[in-house]
């Protein structure tokens, strides 16, 4: 008792409506849970940026605000000629990139030990949270007194009484170590990911074909975490460029250690005057996107998330 | 550096017992430096000394008994559970129809949530600034709660979605199949794989709340709203001629306590959520 | 306990892919059936939709005589044991099995009973408060087949639930499984692609290919009389082997030979439309080393002799390989199942002959041997749309 069926015609049905009720309900549900997300979104950061570009066309000073007008560019003429700006905009370029650079030779140091230690790893990844988690602020203070003559412990010992902070280039420095301190564990933590991604077996593969440590580390390790190094330095390098409140508490700006977070809040809250402000906030997000589209475009770093459109 | 494998010999547990002392002495160092500036007397506050040689409580007294840093902190709280809870939820919902669902525009919002989380908050700052006043929210609780929502989003969204991933959503099918309705299958099987996800997001969305500054201190103008980072920086000591360096101190541990609780207990949880939404898995 | 009837169902997805196709089955009360084929062949889907986890989007789904095209998964009273077998990590073994009965509100004393009788029958008593995390694989499958019997459902589905173990155990839960469903006697829709899984625990088998059936019957009914060109490849192992062979006068011409048809063969072709190129179709063991026949038998066979590439002793029989100079039969069909055995890209010459000789054969490695086969066992088919040329039905 068996039958043996033919091959059934291809495409003897005919294609039913485009999208079914579930298919419909879904949707209508994906966009539901969504909205309120992206209307927080929109309204408190879509519509300010663009608000911030009005703003930046207009001359606004709330010191004098009856005299409120449209000036056109005036106020970009105005910032991008002024040597505040640009030395704000060369402070911020050094504390990035040499805060960076150094994270991420102590972060791959640190994730490497956290990763491989044989003893006591619970102990190293808890205490190299701290860092991580403390308050800035806080953490900004510790070192201000640190560096301050008579009670500061480093003061004391290294600066040998100096006052460090009140002079521009240790005062940078001093700010670039705080930097530092508080960022690498985060750079660890990203870059410890991407060393579980390297299969052990790989190492041994290679060690087998006669690699040294160092050998291993550089043409095998590295290559292989690349997509993992390159969204760390993404994320730090748009962090660092936002630097604020570590320069905020250590220095307060003065010596010309602005940055351009700190010179824009300094025109805006306490000099009031939002023309110059918003300009200050569009050139900024402007210097962001093109540190953004040289990591993605150049160095082909994979923005997380674009590839995770893909169901399950 | 990149060794691999190898016996677990006395001399190599030395080593590391080495390194992870200097990585251990690298992270707490800052941290001991201003209990240890908490607890030393008025007198001798500013001798250099790493370890106070008279130890005191009077820094902790002092604060607490000032409105301006009991309101900081109540401010402090108020703000950061709020906005946790309200970007949590959020991000839940978000989440949840980015890993589970299909729907038009998941790539953009994906797209435009990470956007967000690069956003230069600053260049917020003069519009929100403008806004805020306009809208009487300046200085109030919900002028820091919506920038610390929208910023916390993003976060949220990543943690979370990564999590989801992580669930077998065959046990979805598995429940109804052994007669649950949706609701239920929610209820008593996904809900409580979800729990831990959601509960480290909270955790992170909490510290990054309680760590901020730049907006705190330029969309607060009194006490009414003013956190404890700003307050901070605003601290004078009790009376105008002492040195407020005791107070900031004792302050600025009590802050700190939330954190290192956290840490402690929640480690791996940290740990995970934090590395989760950055390598793709 | 139901029997299942499935009346051209269908299944569409929005894109308009058709995952599968008019598909009929009746399963009997009881009955244990198998639906088999390679990955995406719609044996998933069909299961999907006799649960109630995917809509049907034509066609009728009946069990027990009633239609349940449109009830969830929970109001079909049906069980199923799944790939991962999706226990739940937060519960215990003891809170996994009793999560149906809970959800259906049975009282706490018949919860306990059945779940100790299933963990009896199943062999996890000692385990049943552990959680899943701590179980080897075996001990989950069977948690997973425990949740599955405690609330007696009128039917078992089963998505591939042993391809996750590793061989031996697989072997070992395999005639479980078959003694749990003859204890229990509940009707079991199990879908594989493990062709010997099909053979060995079906009453029957349900071969499909393409979101279609390809046929329906007893196993040793596939294995001999296979409709067409993918079932004869896709059921036996090792494979059934395809010879290009030219029909002419009644001979085959073929690199095996000229093959005489003979009377029965001849009577299976005629009144069909038979075409002058055919694919032979030729089981390994219907082979024979050509010194251990004895000329009686020799005349009904073909004999031929070739160079043995390969020579393995299983022991109780001998497999030899050959290469034979000539074009390999080609034809969809074919390509389809040398692609899913993923041997599409392992490179050959000509045409390649598996042979099963009997143990005492004199065959050695890398030496010529003389092989006759049986003419009257060959199987022709139709390169251009696989069919059997000598299906005889039953």
């Amino acid at each position: 008792m068996s039958h043996a069926l033919p091959e059934a015609e291809p495409g003897a049905r005919p294609a039913k409506a485009a999208l079914s009720e579930g298919k419909k309900a879904e949707r209508r549900l994906g966009l539901l849970l969504c909205a309120p997300a992206v209307l927080v979104m929109a309204a408190v950061a879509g519509w300010p940026i663009i608000y911030s570009l009005w703003l930046s066309l207009q001359r606004y000073d709330l010191k004098f605000p009856d005299k409120q007008e449209f000036v056109g560019l005036d106020n970009y003429v105005t910032v991008l000629s002024s040597p505040y700006w640009w030395n704000a905009m060369w402070i911020t370029i050094v504390i990035t990139v040499v805060s960076v650079a150094i994270e991420l030779v102590l972060g791959m140091a640190l994730a490497l030990i956290m990763h491989r230690t044989l003893v006591g790893r619970g102990i190293v990844r808890t205490s190299t949270l701290i860092p991580y988690g403390i308050v800035t602020v806080v953490a900004a203070f510790s070192w201000r007194y640190a560096w301050t003559p008579n009670t500061g412990y480093l003061a004391e010992t290294i600066a040998g009484g100096e006052p460090v902070l009140t002079q521009k280039v240790p005062a940078v420095l001093a700010v670039i170590l705080a930097e530092i301190w508080k960022t690498t564990p985060f750079m660890a933590l990203l870059l410890m990911a991407g060393l579980a991604l390297v299969p052990d077996d790989l190492l041994k593969a290679a060690a087998v074909d006669g690699a040294s440590a160092w050998q291993r580390f550089t043409r095998v390790m590295v290559p292989v975490m690349k997509p993992a190094i390159l969204v760390a330095l993404l994320f730090r390098t748009l962090d660092a460029f936002r630097i604020f409140d570590n320069l905020f508490v250590l220095t307060g700006g003065s010596q010309g250690t602005s940055s351009v977070s700190m010179i824009t809040y300094n025109n805006l809250i306490k000099g009031l005057n939002l023309g110059i402000g918003s300009t200050m906030s569009v050139l900024i997000f402007i210097a962001v996107a093109i540190i953004a589209f040289i990591f993605i475009k150049l160095f082909g770093t994979a923005a997380p998330g674009t590839d995770r459109g893909g169901r399950r | 550096m990149a060794g691999i494998g190898g016996a677990e010999t006395p001399a190599r547990k030395a080593r590391w017992a080495v390194l992870n002392t200097l990585v251990v002495a690298y992270a707490l160092f800052p941290v001991l430096w201003i209990v240890s500036l908490s607890f030393k007397t008025k007198e001798t506050l500013a001798d250099g000394n790493f370890i106070p040689r008279a130890w005191t409580l009077d820094n902790y007294a002092a604060i607490f008994s000032t409105t301006e840093f009991v309101r900081a902190l109540v401010n402090s709280i108020g703000i950061a559970v709020i906005a946790t809870v309200i970007a949590v939820v959020f991000g839940t919902m978000a989440a949840y129809a980015i890993a589970r669902l299909d729907f038009p525009g998941k790539r953009v919002l994906v797209g435009v949530s990470l956007l967000v989380s690069m956003f230069p908050q600053i260049s917020l700052i003069s519009p929100l600034f403008e806004i805020e006043r306009t809208l009487g929210l300046f200085d109030t609780w919900p002028g820091l709660i919506l920038p610390y929502i929208t910023f916390a989003l993003p976060l949220a969204i990543y943690t979370l979605s990564a999590f989801f991933r992580e669930i077998p959503w065959e046990l979805e099918k598995a429940a109804k199949m052994d007669g649950a309705t949706p609701g239920q299958a929610f209820r008593r099987v996904i809900a409580p794989l979800a729990a831990p996800g959601v509960f480290t997001t909270a955790i992170l969305v909490f510290i990054f709340c309680w760590n901020d500054f730049l907006f705190a201190i330029s969309l607060t103008s009194t006490e009414r709203s003013r956190t404890v980072p700003v307050a901070l920086s605003f601290f004078t000591g009790s009376s105008q001629f002492e040195d407020p360096t005791g107070s900031i101190a004792a302050a600025a541990v009590v802050i700190t306590i939330p954190i290192v609780v956290f840490v402690l207990f929640f480690q791996r949880r940290i740990v995970a959520g934090l590395t989760s939404g950055a390598v793709k898995g | 306990m139901a029997e299942i009837v499935l009346d051209k169902v269908s299944k569409q997805y929005p894109d308009g892919a058709v995952a599968v196709r008019d598909v009929d089955i009746e399963i009997a009360d009881g009955e244990f059936i198998i639906l088999v084929g390679p990955s995406g062949c719609g044996k998933s889907t069909t299961l999907n939709m006799i649960a109630g986890l995917e809509d049907i989007t034509s066609g009728e789904l009946r069990i027990g005589g009633e239609r349940v095209n449109e009830r969830a998964p929970k109001d079909r009273d049906i069980a199923m044991v799944f790939q991962s077998y999706a226990l739940y990590p937060h519960m215990t073994v003891k809170e996994n099995m009793a999560f149906p009965l809970r959800l259906a509100k049975v009282d706490n004393a018949t919860v306990e009973k059945k779940v100790r009788d299933a963990a009896e029958i199943l062999d996890l008593t000692q385990h049943l408060d552990r959680k899943p995390a701590n179980l080897s694989g075996g001990q989950r499958q069977r948690v997973a087949m425990g949740r599955a019997i405690v609330r007696s459902p009128k039917a078992f589905l089963m998505d591939e639930p042993l391809s996750n173990l590793d061989a031996k155990l697989r072997v070992q839960m395999r005639t479980s499984v078959s003694r749990l469903q003859k204890q229990l006697g509940t009707t079991t829709v199990y879908v594989t692609h493990d062709q010997t899984e099909a053979m060995t625990l079906g009453d029957r088998v349900v071969v499909m290919r393409g979101g279609a059936v390809q046929q329906i019957g007893a196993p040793q009914h596939l294995y001999e009389h296979p409709a067409n060109l993918f079932v004869a490849g896709f059921i036996g192992s090792p494979s059934m082997n395809f010879v290009p062979a030219g029909l002419e006068d009644a001979v085959l011409r073929s690199p095996l030979g000229d093959i005489p048809l003979t009377d029965r063969v001849r009577g299976l072709l005629a009144g069909g439309d038979v075409p002058r190129e055919v694919i032979v179709g030729l089981r390994p063991e219907h082979f024979e080393d050509a010194r251990l026949v004895d000329d009686a038998v020799r005349a009904h066979g073909v004999t031929f002799t070739s160079h043995v590439d390969v020579l393995e002793s299983m022991g109780s029989d001998k497999y030899a390989y050959f290469s034979l100079s000539g074009e390999q039969a080609t034809s969809a069909e074919l390509a389809e199942l040398a692609a899913d055995a993923g041997s599409a890209d392992v490179p050959g010459e000509g045409v390649s002959l598996v042979t099963r000789l009997s143990a005492v054969s004199t065959a050695t490695e890398g030496e010529q041997a003389e092989i006759w086969f049986d003419a009257d066992k060959v199987q022709l088919f139709d390169p251009k749309n696989g069919r059997n040329l000598t299906y005889s039905g039953n």
